[in-house]
């Protein structure tokens, strides 16, 4: 069954938005239909109507595209997802299957109530599965189990064949493997509709992990103290952080802008075993930053369960801008002083509360570097990843809030560790490795380069390139940062 | 690809490389698109001299508004401000002696790159333009100033054909009826002839035929007495007629 949803129906006006509000940005660029499909028998029949009639379609599963790359459809159909349900985690045929329709959090509920397991994906609650695995698919637990995509067996897919018509497929390592391969971190918007994410195996989910944090002020905070308690963060993760009983450690630092009180880090621990029965290198870690004297949010031990599904529910209903970068390395110097500068500037008197930078730690399981063939993440040597945030709410501060954080990115990506032919971005090299597609950001299409920055500088591009010409002949599936054909 | 490649220079150069505008009795303008710019060159008395070289990215084909006031010529290009799509570009017309002066540059839809036809509607009001590469037919109103607005029709083509040119959709040519009601358009990359209507600023195709694969069917001629179009298959060289009549093409 499924339901269109035109101009004239009440529910079109909300359900056209992006949860970004910035999308879609004027009337002249909203989609002109969103097509509720509730199994993929009327998701086959729904595309293969709307490339019929001329139409352009677009797939949403949750929303959350941080670019407008699916709701800036004109004239377009939105496949909206969300109530697909056929595909619900159920284990068939002894696999796993997840519906890409799916809230995260939802997923982690159905896995570990029926099954005991998990997927090391997102912590936003609302986030779709589609979208989010498609893109590789990362979170709380990928330090210690990897990437969504890296326990992916096969995928099953909607795809537009040369004539026009609609071919379902089931791709894995053996049919269809370049597809699957291309589904594996690459998947979003490029080669078809995923109706199903097999698994053949998953992860147990953890029993209980400890949360807590620590907190610095900004009154107070001198730029020396800045950098040093950016550099200690920075170089845990490329020293004792590689070590596998430090993997379930995640934490973020929060680097907050200064109209703010404070900024501060944010984690959760458990030990590779799934039990938090011993809390030797989360004190560890902690004790490296007594010195600065934070305030310490005392860590708490929950049920893995509560403390994933209880109380993400992730920012949304605002204006938002994001940015990405994969770090190999610490911070130099240079680097925490440029950050230190840019969340104390307030150009024009801005309001920038809710700008930030999130440095969520990384690398462990996810740094398997066989793994760089089999899927299409090539960021695989990286210990730190960032996230470049603002969020707001009223329109006429786009300007001031979208030059804030073009500015710091720039400026803190044009340093000598990076080629000049590459000033301004993590081009990949000894220090950075590019970007996440799951976090894409408009901005970087004024590079050539774009592409390298977020499948990295070897054979990945083209091979998906080829993927392309052969899965999409038509290009019937694009976006402003699709894979160009 | 090279082979097609060709095949457009040639057809550019012999066919829609210039097109001329009569200004007086005694005197008309031509305009000849080159790789990087349009020339406007006055043909007086037999004697021709050129007025004018206006830069300009990739031109590939131009239509004068049947006000003659304006003229609008495609972008063959496939990126414009880092996005993939090509652009239109509208020019006024002096009506002295056909000098052009640049009004806007209108950029076309996600993926309608390297734009290579353009028709504008007997009415003025609207004009399509046919995306060679993304396989894309864009229609933009066009306003009492002559600069086209944003593009509010887009139609996406998909097919194939036989041969290693048609690897995907690729739209050639357009004319409209004399009615403005329908456009006919022949696609050489899946060897189909189209026609299309307008509602509500969309298109809308009401029928196709399927020409004979790997034919390439590109410039045509459509005489409106007759309703009768006469299309030039380009990969094979032959000419095939066909009949339109209420918006419906058969063969003859």
């Amino acid at each position: 069954m499924s339901t269109a949803i035109g101009r004239n129906d009440p529910r079109y006006a909300t359900l056209r938005r992006s949860r970004n509000l910035r999308w879609p940005a004027s009337d002249a660029e909203a989609a002109a239909f969103i097509q509720i499909c509730e199994d993929s028998k009327a998701l086959a029949a729904a595309l293969q109507q709307t490339v019929n009639q001329g139409r352009r379609p677009t797939i949403r599963s949750g929303g959350h595209c941080y670019e407008d790359f699916v709701v800036n459809n004109p004239g377009g159909t939105i496949l909206d997802l969300s109530l697909l349900s056929d595909a619900n985690a159920v284990a068939r045929e002894e696999r796993y299957r997840i519906s890409p329709g799916k809230q995260l959090g939802d997923v982690y509920l159905d896995l570990y109530k029926r099954y005991g397991v998990t997927i090391p994906a997102g912590s936003c609650y609302s986030v779709g599965a589609g979208g989010h695995i498609s893109g590789g698919g990362y979170g709380v637990l990928s330090r210690l189990y990897g990437l969504t995509v890296d326990w992916l067996s096969a995928v099953e897919i909607l795809t537009v064949n040369t004539q026009g018509k609609v071919v379902p497929l089931r791709v894995d390592k053996t049919q269809h493997p370049d597809l699957f391969r291309a589904s594996r971190g690459a998947g979003g918007g490029n080669f078809g509709v995923i109706t199903s994410f097999l698994f053949d195996q998953l992860p147990p989910a953890p029993q209980e992990v400890v949360a807590g944090g620590l907190s610095f002020e900004w009154n107070g905070m001198t730029e020396d103290r800045f950098v040093d308690i950016v550099q200690t963060y920075g170089h845990y993760f490329e020293t004792r952080g590689k070590d596998r009983d430090t993997w379930g450690l995640f934490s973020i630092l929060n680097l907050s802008h200064a109209s703010g009180r404070g900024f501060g880090i944010g984690l959760q621990f458990c030990n590779p075993d799934g039990t938090c029965s011993d809390l030797t290198p989360l004190h560890e870690f902690l004790a490296l930053f007594d010195s600065f004297k934070p305030s310490r949010r005392p860590p708490v031990r929950r049920f893995w369960l509560d403390a994933t599904v209880g109380d993400h529910s992730g920012s949304g209903g605002m204006r938002a801008k994001y940015k990405s970068a994969y770090m190999k390395r610490n911070f130099t110097k240079d680097e925490a002083h440029c950050i230190y500068k840019h969340l104390r500037r307030t150009p024009d008197k801005a309001d920038l509360r809710g700008g930030v930078l999130a440095v969520d730690s990384y690398g462990g399981a996810v740094n398997r570097a066989s793994l760089v063939n089999e899927t299409s993440i090539a960021q695989r040597a990286s210990t730190l990843k960032l996230q470049f945030m603002s969020f707001w709410s009223r329109p006429e501060d786009d300007a001031a809030r979208l030059g804030w954080l073009r500015d710091f990115y720039s400026d803190l990506y044009t340093n000598a560790n990076v080629d000049s032919r590459f000033s301004g971005t993590p081009y990949p090299g000894d220090f950075y490795e590019g970007c996440y597609i799951n976090y894409p950001d408009a901005d970087m299409l004024s590079h050539s380069f774009w592409p390298q920055l977020y499948y990295g500088i070897g054979e990945l591009y083209p091979f998906l390139q080829g993927v392309k010409r052969r899965y999409d002949p038509n290009n019937v599936f694009h976006h402003a940062m699709s894979i160009r054909p | 690809m090279l082979i097609a490649n060709c095949k457009r220079r040639t057809f550019l150069q012999s066919l829609s490389a210039f097109a001329a505008l009569r200004l007086s009795a005694s005197s008309c303008s031509r305009y000849v698109l080159s790789a990087e710019s349009i020339d406007v060159v006055a043909i007086q008395g037999g004697q021709r001299f050129r007025l004018q070289r206006i830069a300009s990215r990739g031109p590939s084909a131009l239509a004068f508004h049947p006000s003659g006031r304006f003229l609008y010529v495609t972008n063959d290009v496939a990126e414009h401000e880092n996005l993939p799509r090509g652009t239109l570009e509208a020019y006024a017309i002096d009506g002295y002696d056909g000098r052009l002066k640049f009004l806007a540059r209108q950029p076309l839809s996600l993926s309608a790159t390297n734009p290579r036809a353009i028709a504008i509607a007997p009415s003025g009001s609207h004009l399509v333009v046919a995306a060679y590469s993304g396989g894309i037919y864009n229609l933009l109103p066009i306003g009492p100033d002559g600069v086209p607005r944003s593009v509010t029709g887009i139609f996406k083509e998909l097919g194939r054909g036989p041969c290693s040119e048609q690897l995907s959709a690729h739209p050639h040519s357009l004319a409209f009826d004399s009615s403005g009601r329908y456009l006919i358009s022949t696609d050489f990359g899946c060897d189909r002839i189209s026609v299309f209507t307008f509602h509500g600023g969309a298109l809308e195709r009401t029928s196709h035929i399927v020409a004979p694969p790997g034919s390439g069917p590109g410039r045509f001629t459509f005489d409106a007495a007759a309703a009768r179009l006469s299309v030039v298959h380009e990969l094979t060289g032959r000419v095939s007629q066909y009949r339109m009549k209420a918006g419906i093409l058969t063969g003859v």
